[in-house]
């Protein structure tokens, strides 16, 4: 974000975020708006450090942002929705979709296949239902502390905490519809020690848009004829793009798998890191030994981006900018938009570009699906290719088996065969042998 | 022995009930409280308004604590400072995005 | 000379039979679960495992009730005599006719191998199974229990003892057709009477 203001802050829940100087301190600087509209009609426009559009305006030569009634606007503020947080969030990663995988537009309109609670028709939740705010501050997790609340019921005394699933579910959540007794209920609840809900109720993200899986950087800043090329995948958006590169989308994806425990680990700006690629810059921390550690499903990112080999950094381009600032998507130079953005970052910079595969992870935990769409035993419960093929610490029976068990316990059955056969068939021989004498 | 059955059973018992207790039918708890106010009826906010500051500041004369809760706001500030005093948020960390 | 006896009575045909099926179908569903085999899946697999599990233990206390009631656990109780006799009898005698030198009565159903065999699996084999298998079916329990185990071993053992069980089934249903004519003994197990052969 640093050295690339007015494009990321756009999405500040603030005005005028345009340099590192943006005093955090004033109050008129506020967005209410953002997060308070109900009308639909509140927008912030893209490249304007967090002020919404106040006369007509066109974004990107395409794209046009009528101007807001601040007075229409202000008169019927209300609580936050689907729409008002997704205005931001739905479009991480710089549209819809592109970034998390399980947050995308489709939401603010759910069907009760792409998201359970989210159900316009049906429960209808808001992000706030789970998400709770308590004088505006919101429930979630931040970075390497992991959400509040324990997994369990959440009572009063968890201070109006029910950001987890287990907060309304329960540790044991799978009820029988009638009777008080199921077996099958009651294994799967024994699951929850080790496997999150989302695991299995989280079957495939990008359900809605598709989410990028892949981003290249190294191939950015190409053109036809001095044009700049913009070429569509299948799904929709682009595959090349000259101002980002190559790019790969996926939707109805297979989650991975990582055990974890609430917690991630950042790889920050201004640490050295070996190219050892895949570089990791954020990773869920768990292990099997943990107890706080569950399976859970991520969606894993690949990326290839610039990095100082001589310093051994990741560098924070400055890609935002009028022409001749260095920036990249206005001057299509990497060692310009590096130079430029480390230093605004405060950071050194060799002089040196060269491109790394990098790889974050990112915890699923929206969209979940209905119950008949969770997955079933035998998606890891299975001998090859199970959901959980990789998840090591733990014995999953119908994956896990001894090969020496095995092979001691089939050999020592067909050599019982075996030799039953043989002495019968001596009894048979023999028998016939003595009749014909008699 | 027996003392370990009765503890198999009670435990058994427990975590029925314990499930039992959160059946079916849900939203009423999750519905937030029906609004007081009406916005549209306020003065101050019936003006024309030129700049977005204007409106947060009609906001806050009335909202007097939310500016000082949105600034404390990770909302706000982009800056979570995690383990260690390493400074986190959208103001500092990195992607491949 | 041929003698008919009623060696088996009604409730232990139906002990054994009942026994006998719910073995094969837990078998079956175990190695189904273990990965070897596929019919069902996996879910149904699991929990007919479990339903007929039960299934067995009921019967197994109906039939332990009825072993010291009717006082037929005398017939497990392991004897030294004619043991190598018996032995030769399987490995030679067999195949030339030659008479069994263990005598069938009312009284001691059982030859000394059989005694000794069926004893294992009661006291053993029986035990090991339903064991593990309550180990495994409230492996959640066990913090609260204080048990302190691997899950990976109590289920290797449980797989151990499945093979033992399956082992143990080719051997039998072949002996159970070692009488003369070959199907008396299965006969008898069915109808409760058994020609004998008396020297």
């Amino acid at each position: 974000m640093v050295s690339n203001w007015c494009r990321c802050t756009s999405c500040h829940a603030g005005y005028g975020w345009k340099d590192k100087n943006f005093d955090l301190s004033q109050e008129e600087k506020i967005d209410c708006l953002v997060c308070h509209d109900t009308t639909g009609t509140y927008k912030k426009f893209p490249t304007d450090c967090g002020y919404p559009p106040l006369k007509d305006k066109v974004f990107a030569g395409k794209k046009l942002f009528k101007a807001v009634n601040l007075s229409f606007i202000a008169q019927n503020v209300g609580r936050s929705s689907r729409e008002s947080c997704g205005k931001c969030h739905f479009f991480s990663g710089g549209g819809d979709g592109v970034k998390r995988g399980d947050t995308d537009s489709t939401l603010v309109k759910a069907s009760r296949k792409l998201d359970v609670h989210m159900d316009a028709k049906g429960l209808n939740f808001s992000c706030a239902t789970c998400h709770t705010t308590l004088a505006h501050q919101i429930a979630g997790r931040h970075y390497d502390t992991p959400a509040p609340g324990k997994r369990n019921l959440a009572l009063p005394k968890d201070e109006g905490y029910r950001l987890k699933c287990e907060s309304c579910h329960g540790a044991r959540p799978h009820k029988p519809e009638k009777g008080l007794f199921d077996w099958r209920l009651i294994k799967l609840n024994d699951h929850t020690d080790k496997v999150a809900c989302q695991t299995c109720h989280i079957p495939f993200y990008a359900r809605g848009k598709p989410t990028n899986t892949y981003w290249d950087w190294s191939t950015a800043g190409r053109f036809n004829n001095g044009k700049p090329i913009v070429e569509k995948s299948p799904l929709g958006p682009p595959s090349y793009h000259t101002k980002k590169g190559t790019l790969k989308w996926g939707r109805n994806l297979v989650p991975e798998y990582f055990w974890y425990n609430g917690t991630f680990s950042y790889l920050l700006p201004g640490e050295k890191v070996e190219a050892n690629e895949p570089i990791t810059l954020i990773k869920p921390n768990g292990s099997p030994e943990d107890k706080e550690s569950r399976i859970y499903p991520f969606k894993v990112h690949l990326g290839k981006q610039p990095y100082d080999p001589q310093n051994k950094l990741i560098i924070i381009p400055k890609l935002f900018g009028p022409k001749g600032s260095g920036a990249f998507w206005a001057d299509f130079d990497w060692i310009k938009a590096s130079r430029a953005g480390m230093a605004e970052a405060g950071l050194p910079f060799s002089g040196k570009v060269s491109f790394v595969e990098t790889v974050q992870y990112h915890a699923l935990s929206h969209m979940v699906a209905p119950k008949e769409d969770a997955l079933t035993c035998a998606s890891c419960h299975t001998r090859k290719d199970g959901r959980l093929a990789k998840i090591k610490g733990v014995y999953l029976p119908g994956r896990d088996f001894s090969p020496w068990l095995d092979r001691i316990g089939w050999l020592a059955c067909i050599f019982a065969f075996i030799g039953v056969t043989i002495h019968g068939g001596l009894r048979i021989v023999l028998a016939r042998k003595s009749r014909k004498e008699d | 022995m027996k003392k370990l059955w009765w503890a198999i059973f009670l435990f058994w018992v427990m975590k029925v009930s314990a499930g039992a207790a959160t059946g079916p039918g849900l939203p009423k708890y999750f519905k937030p409280a029906p609004a007081t106010v009406d916005h549209s009826k306020f003065e101050i906010l019936k003006k024309d308004f030129k700049s977005p500051e204007e409106v947060t500041r009609a906001c806050l004369s009335c909202h007097n604590k939310a500016g000082k809760q949105i600034h404390k706001s990770l909302h706000w500030t982009w800056t979570w400072k995690g383990k260690n005093n390493r400074l986190m948020g959208k103001a500092h960390v990195i992607n491949n995005y | 000379m041929k003698e008919r006896l009623y060696l088996y009575t009604r409730f232990e045909r139906f002990w054994h039979w009942t026994q006998a099926l719910l073995i094969i179908f837990l078998l079956l569903t175990g190695f189904e679960m273990h990965g070897t085999i596929s019919i069902w899946g996996y879910e149904k697999a699991y929990i007919w495992h479990v339903y007929a599990g039960f299934a067995l233990i009921v019967l197994t206390a109906f039939g332990i009730f009825w072993h010291f009631t009717t006082g037929a656990w005398q017939h497990y109780v392991p004897v030294k005599e004619k043991i190598s006799q018996i032995i030769h009898y399987y490995t030679r005698g067999i195949f030339y006719g030659e008479p069994h030198p263990f005598e069938k009565r009312p009284d001691q159903k059982l030859n000394p191998l059989q005694r000794v065999a069926y004893l294992f699996l009661k006291v053993i084999l029986f035990p090991l199974q339903l064991l593990t298998a309550f180990l495994l079916l409230f492996y959640e329990w066990w913090p609260h229990l204080g048990i302190n185990l691997n899950l990976q071993q109590v289920a290797l053992y449980h797989t151990a003892g499945a093979f033992a069980f399956l082992f143990f089934l080719i051997v039998h249903v072949y002996l159970s057709t070692t009488g003369k004519p070959w199907y008396s003994h299965l006969k008898g197990m069915f109808l409760g009477w058994e020609e004998i052969e008396k020297n």
